[in-house]
């Protein structure tokens, strides 16, 4: 591994997710989405006092750091944000882009990395509280149409913060899903707290989910009582990993992934977490929550980074579905921390990226839905003669 | 842990309905890609037949009826065409191969037996729209389940006693929700345990062994008493079917239970939540309504004309009589009898009662028998395979279809050797209704299946056991009860 981040785009990505970017930015803009070498999307909080300066030159948009420097592409500020729908609601508060995909955050979504901030359930003392923001199906359609009209996104990502019921809120869900469904021939992907009932996770895939992820983010019991009174009182550790398991037997391999937040617990319980989220055919990444790590530079966590992919390699996972996700270090950017890669699942996942191949993906993905989902009615009425 | 936060929710009947096939992709690929070469082998098959020279003993009608019955067999065995479509199917075939004119075989429709099912659902419906049958189930959960064995037994016996009275589907139907609603209702670690599973199971199986008690449990009996009747001239009264299989009704529930302790309920688990809840439903209740009294009085003086006047009457007439007091008092309204009934089932009887009657007239189905009765000289051993094939093949397809399939050759073999056609039918029928493992098999196994708790091969042992005490039990009544009633297998009486 090189701890040179103008060779190592990943350990880049890490340091800014670690430390922010020192740049001028228009009043407020806190976070600056980029494109870094190897097509790797970063995410960095505008911190003046950050040893990363980013710098518009002849070349473009470079970060410097100390006498390193590397160009990166810096997102242009989106025009759709600045618009309304039909209905008067900016589409901006809607639906935010990080990397490649297109985020509508349901009843406030949940998570220390993407949205920055928990629900009522995790913290466990405001269960009555009301809910967030839940959009109109109307507004979040025209909202994503902007968003891929500009091409600012490739995929839809819902994040689910908390809601009553077994299903821990997928019923709210489903409308949505299918209706992008309708309009959009697109990768939508699911992130929520674990249902009580695990055949929401069936009726999950069936109804258009491509991808799910359950991120426990605390990765062992103690840090999650610590950090997620809420999540560790009412859900447990264990239902994460009991329905991780089994959305892991429903949808495609790869497909179901586990976030783990790097400075919420010990690194060697989140070792412990990434081995036995790989056995049980989930995919783990790694998110960075800078307080927690405020201590260590990037370089120190390149180990752990390099035991991630080491260990997604073993359990035979692919790694294609975790990507272009600019708030987390995915398995295959993980690569960058290993000395001798190998280099098949970095083939298979640039064969994802491209047009064709991400055509065959979707299309792989619609046949293996229809292959795969039956209705218990066709039972019943087959029976029933 | 503290009080779970997500509470059980009302989800739409739809979002109930799926299963994602976790077999190895190629495996689901084969099995979703053998349907063509399914229905080009009955299509071969059926020519296959049809062309070859008539073997001695079998004129070409016969051999039509043969080439037709194969075909269907195939397609009804393996489901590469829906029952209906299969039944619509034979109907045509008969016509158009000469078998019958197409006017005796459309005729065939008219059969006591399609009516006879036809209101049975139109007096199921009246039991579920008027909500007589919820009541019930609330009533007796709340009263007898107030322990975890006690809400098992209740559930189980409830099923199987409902299921002498209206067609199992509807039994399923009304029992499910609740079922379900009293395991979301279960703490955490009793939703862990295998209660949950124990307790769908007690509907699928009380369902299942109720529902061969009487003609009402499953439209399989009517269909198989249309063949009979529509085939030989020989019939069997309500009372006297239900005389004879009470007593292996009685023997299976006691096994089915035994079975369902030991193998899902062997563990102490909290139903406080669970009682609290069917509560709170009983208290929701209410009084009687006047229609549920009246639907429970029509059911009941009908139930009590079968027993008492079906020969004079006919089971079909009295149950066309019973719908026709519903309507007069308003109990039923044709919109639900439109929902309620699966009017698939009188297309696909019809068919399959005129392919069967077709069989008979033409000698196919006796030189079937002769066929079989070449490998097999004891009638106890062919009626012993006959009774485990029609229960091993229940638990894989379409009972309809199973009856279908195997009555008509069950008929000639009868014939052959001279024994009583009712004995054999029934023979053929009970075992055919008595399935205990896989869901495509009964609506009220598909249900449980729904809900999540089972697995096909936890299923494995305890279902076998089952399968085994009922084709024992049934071959007992056969030989030693059946004889008492007038229902000798090896007598010719009728």
């Amino acid at each position: 591994m090189t701890a040179d981040i103008s060779k190592n785009p990943a350990l880049l990505k890490l340091d800014l997710a670690l430390r922010g970017v020192n740049a001028s930015a228009p009043a407020g803009v806190q976070w600056l989405e980029m494109l870094l070498d190897g097509e790797i999307w970063a995410r960095a909080r505008i911190n003046p006092d950050s040893p990363l300066r980013l710098e518009h030159g002849a070349q473009g948009d470079v970060i410097h750091d100390g006498d390193s420097e590397v160009v990166v592409r810096v997102t242009a500020p989106p025009e759709y944000a600045r618009r309304l729908t039909q209905r008067g609601v900016a589409i901006g508060k809607i639906a935010t882009v990080h990397g490649a995909y297109a985020v509508v955050e349901l009843n406030g979504g949940c998570g220390v990395s993407m949205p920055g901030r928990v629900c009522a359930l995790c913290r466990g003392r405001e269960l009555t509280e009301k809910p967030g923001e839940i959009w109109a199906i109307q507004d979040v359609i025209e909202a994503l149409g902007a968003i891929f009209k500009e091409g600012a996104a490739e995929f839809v990502l819902f994040q689910l913060g908390y809601l009553p019921g077994d299903d821990a809120g997928l019923k709210l869900l489903l409308p949505y899903i299918e209706t992008v469904r309708r309009h959009f021939d697109t990768i939508v992907a699911v992130s929520m707290h674990p249902p009580a009932d695990p055949r929401a996770i069936e009726r999950a895939y069936a109804s258009g989910v491509d991808a799910l992820s359950y991120n426990l983010e605390a990765a062992d019991a103690e840090s999650l009582q610590r950090h997620f009174p809420g999540r560790a009182r009412f859900i447990g550790r264990n239902r994460y990993f009991h329905s991780l398991s089994h959305a892991a037997k429903v949808f495609p391999g790869g497909a179901v992934a586990c976030e783990l937040t790097v400075g919420l617990s010990p690194e060697e319980k989140i070792r412990e977490a990434i081995a036995e989220l790989a056995e049980i055919g989930v995919l783990p990444i790694l998110s960075l929550d800078p307080a927690g790590a405020a201590d260590r530079s990037a370089v120190e966590f390149g180990p752990l980074y390099g035991y991630l992919f080491d260990e997604v390699v073993k359990a035979g996972l692919n790694m294609s579905w975790a990507r272009d996700l600019s708030h987390v270090i995915t398995p295959v950017e993980a690569r960058y921390f290993v000395v001798n890669a190998p280099q098949l699942p970095v083939l298979l996942h640039n064969l994802a990226r491209n047009r064709i191949g991400a055509l065959a993906t979707r299309s792989l993905a619609k046949l293996r839905r229809r292959l795969r989902v039956r209705y218990v009615r066709a039972s019943f009425d087959s029976s029933r003669l | 842990m503290a009080q779970d936060p997500f509470s059980p929710s009302d989800l739409p009947p739809e979002l109930l309905d799926v299963e994602v096939d976790t077999r190895p992709l190629a495996m689901v690929l084969l099995s979703r890609s053998v349907r063509p070469f399914l229905l080009l082998a009955g299509a071969v098959i059926f020519v296959v037949i049809l062309r070859a020279t008539p073997p001695p003993g079998l004129g070409r009608s016969g051999e039509a009826a043969l080439a037709v019955f194969a075909l269907c067999v195939v397609y009804w065995i393996t489901g590469a065409l829906p029952l209906v479509v299969t039944g619509l199917l034979a109907i045509v075939l008969l016509g158009m191969c000469g078998v019958m004119t197409p006017r005796a075989a459309y005729s065939l429709f008219g059969s006591e037996a399609v009516f006879f099912v036809l209101a049975a659902f139109m007096l199921a419906a009246a039991v579920n729209y008027r909500g007589l049958g919820r009541r019930v189930a609330i009533i007796v959960f709340a009263r007898y389940g107030r322990t975890p064995h006690g809400l098992l037994r209740a559930i189980y016996l409830l099923s199987a006693l409902m299921s002498f009275l209206i067609p199992e589907h509807a039994v399923a139907a009304i029992v499910f929700p609740i079922v379900l609603n009293l395991v979301n209702s279960l703490e955490t670690a009793a939703r862990r345990s295998r209660y949950p599973t124990a307790l769908f199971l007690a509907m699928a199986w009380g369902t299942n062994i109720g529902g061969i008690a009487t003609l009402l449990g499953g439209a399989r009996g009517p269909l198989a008493l249309g063949i009979l009747t529509e085939s030989t001239g020989a019939t069997i009264s309500f009372i006297h079917w239900s005389l004879a299989t009470l007593p292996l009704v009685a023997l299976l529930l006691v096994v089915g239970y035994f079975v369902l302790v030991a193998w899902f309920a062997d563990e102490p688990v909290d139903i406080e939540r669970s009682i609290a809840a069917i509560s709170q439903r009983r208290a929701q209740l209410g009084r009687i309504s006047f229609e549920e009294t009246a639907v429970a009085v029509v059911l009941g003086v009908t139930v009590v004309a079968w027993s008492l006047f079906s020969d004079k009457l006919g089971l079909a007439g009295i149950a066309i009589l019973a719908v026709v007091a519903l309507f007069v008092f308003d109990l039923l309204s044709w919109q639900e009898v439109e929902g309620h009934v699966n009017w698939g089932i009188i297309l696909m009887y019809g068919g399959a009662i005129a392919l069967g009657s077709a069989l008979e007239r033409s000698k196919a189905a006796a030189f079937m028998a002769q066929a079989m009765a070449r490998h097999t000289k004891s009638p106890t051993l062919l009626l012993a395979l006959l009774s485990l094939l029609a229960e091993l093949l229940g638990e894989s397809l379409s009972h309809s279809a199973v009856v279908a399939s195997m009555v008509p050759v069950g008929l000639g073999l009868a014939g052959h050797y001279g024994m009583d056609v009712r004995a054999l039918t029934l023979a053929i029928t009970l075992p055919a209704g008595l399935t205990y493992i896989m869901p495509v098999s009964t609506p009220a196994n598909a249900l449980a299946y729904s809900g999540g708790y089972l697995r096909t091969r936890d299923l494995i042992v305890p279902g076998t056991i089952l399968i085994l005490a009922s084709w024992l039990g049934l071959n007992l009544m056969m030989h030693l009860y059946w004889p008492l009633i007038g229902l000798s297998p090896f007598s010719s009486a009728h």
